[in-house]
């Protein structure tokens, strides 16, 4: 009984001891840590509004009822310059083609037209739904509507058509779930 | 032990990939590009140096009844430790390594030499210890990306500013070798002919 104590007691300094040493590298690397990250969301955020200088995370119980109506919203954000809000950006999950969701970045400018969107991770099959990846897939998403559906066709001319990937119609829809979302929820809650 | 000895034992005779066979798992996964094997050897170096001197300076301290938990939570210390710096600080490659960080505190490597050198020796002599058998898993790591990395994808050191294309921009990779099909099949060659190079210095040191 005695010696049962005895290792415990051993046993327990070594755990406090670890613990201690623990939460000190953590102090000293969480902020690091917390900054490098919000860095990464940011640059792709960036990426969409060059021109803006701050983004702020939409109110909380706003993106509560939105994620609600609409299941592909993960996250939305206001991106404003000089503290005018200049447009918003949704990212969104929907499923493709490969086995991981297609998890997308799409912004729109306050006057209503896309400005774009950006791909943060997805598993499409590389040749092939991978090609979303390329800038002359999503440049085809610039200056579209907000307005109505967007649809895919395989040279989108009108502003409501962007670019279906050759024998990736599955993955070309994947990401327009999401997109058409975004749209629908700014149309719903922050177009004028 | 002379330290000649504990080198050549770490690198070559007990080298733990290409001749005990141990902690094959991460060895495995890690292996796909030369860059991310350097920075998993790094790591496993940092943990087994770091855990062997702490499991020798406490092997007075530590009850034989409970030495093995003990140990475990000494290295998963030290991999935590790990972990966070290089979240911090390379960012790029936590994110390729992945998961494959935290499991180090469960690479029979590193258990097994804080059991069965690290508590039974001095502390330089066991830190010594710790790092012939890191280098060790290196060099085997190191040498099995290489081959990977060159024949699956044609590049050496991608993810670096030296990347190369060894076979030329047309060279259509052999993908199976970047994945764990690949893996299994270079590291048994790889293993005999380790064991047959070993076998016949052995052979010439009797005659």
């Amino acid at each position: 009984m005695k010696e049962t104590i005895k290792l415990g007691l051993v046993l327990f300094i070594f755990t406090a001891i670890a613990g201690g040493v623990l939460a000190l590298t953590n102090d000293f690397t969480s902020p690091i840590i917390a900054e490098i990250e919000k860095e990464a969301s940011f640059n792709s955020l960036a990426k969409l509004f060059p021109e803006a200088d701050d983004f702020k995370e939409i109110d909380e119980e706003l993106l509560g009822n939105i994620k609600g109506k609409y299941a592909p919203i993960i996250e939305a954000h206001e991106a404003l310059k000089g503290g005018e809000t200049i447009g918003y950006s949704f990212k969104t999950e929907s499923s493709g083609y490969g086995d991981s969701p297609i998890v997308a970045i799409t912004a729109i400018k306050s006057d209503g037209t896309l400005a774009g969107i950006e791909l943060v991770s997805h598993s499409e099959t590389p040749g092939f739904g991978k090609q979303m990846e390329e800038d002359k897939f999503k440049d085809t998403f610039k200056g579209k509507t907000t307005e109505t559906e967007l649809i895919p066709v395989e040279s989108p001319s009108s502003e409501n058509e962007v670019m279906l990937i050759t024998g990736s119609t599955i993955s070309s829809k994947g990401i327009l779930t999401g997109v058409n979302a975004a749209r629908e929820v700014y149309r719903e809650n922050f177009s004028n | 032990m002379k330290l000649t000895e504990i080198f050549k034992n770490g690198i070559l005779k007990d080298n733990p990939v290409l001749v005990q066979l141990v902690g094959l798992c991460s060895v495995l996964a890690v292996t796909n590009t030369v860059l991310n094997a350097a920075s998993m050897a790094l790591a496993v170096i940092a943990v087994l140096v770091c855990s062997n001197v702490v499991v020798s300076l406490l092997r007075k301290v530590i009850p034989k009844k409970i030495r093995i938990p003990a140990f475990i939570v000494i290295i998963a210390t030290f991999v935590t430790i790990v972990e966070m710096l290089m979240k911090a600080f390379a960012q790029p490659i936590y994110q390729s390594l992945g998961i494959f960080i935290p499991l180090i505190v469960v690479n029979c490597v590193i258990l097994a030499r804080a059991e069965s050198f690290a508590y039974k020796n001095k502390v330089f002599i066991s830190a010594m210890d710790g790092l012939a058998m890191g280098l060790g898993y290196g060099v085997a790591v190191i040498l099995l990306a290489f081959i990977r990395e060159t024949i699956g994808a044609g590049t050496l050191f991608a993810g670096t500013d030296f990347v190369i294309n060894v076979f030329g921009k047309g060279y259509q990779p052999i993908a199976m070798f970047v994945g764990p099909s690949g893996a299994f099949i270079v590291l048994g060659i790889l293993v005999a002919v380790f064991k047959n190079i070993i076998k016949k210095s052995e052979e010439k040191a009797i005659n």
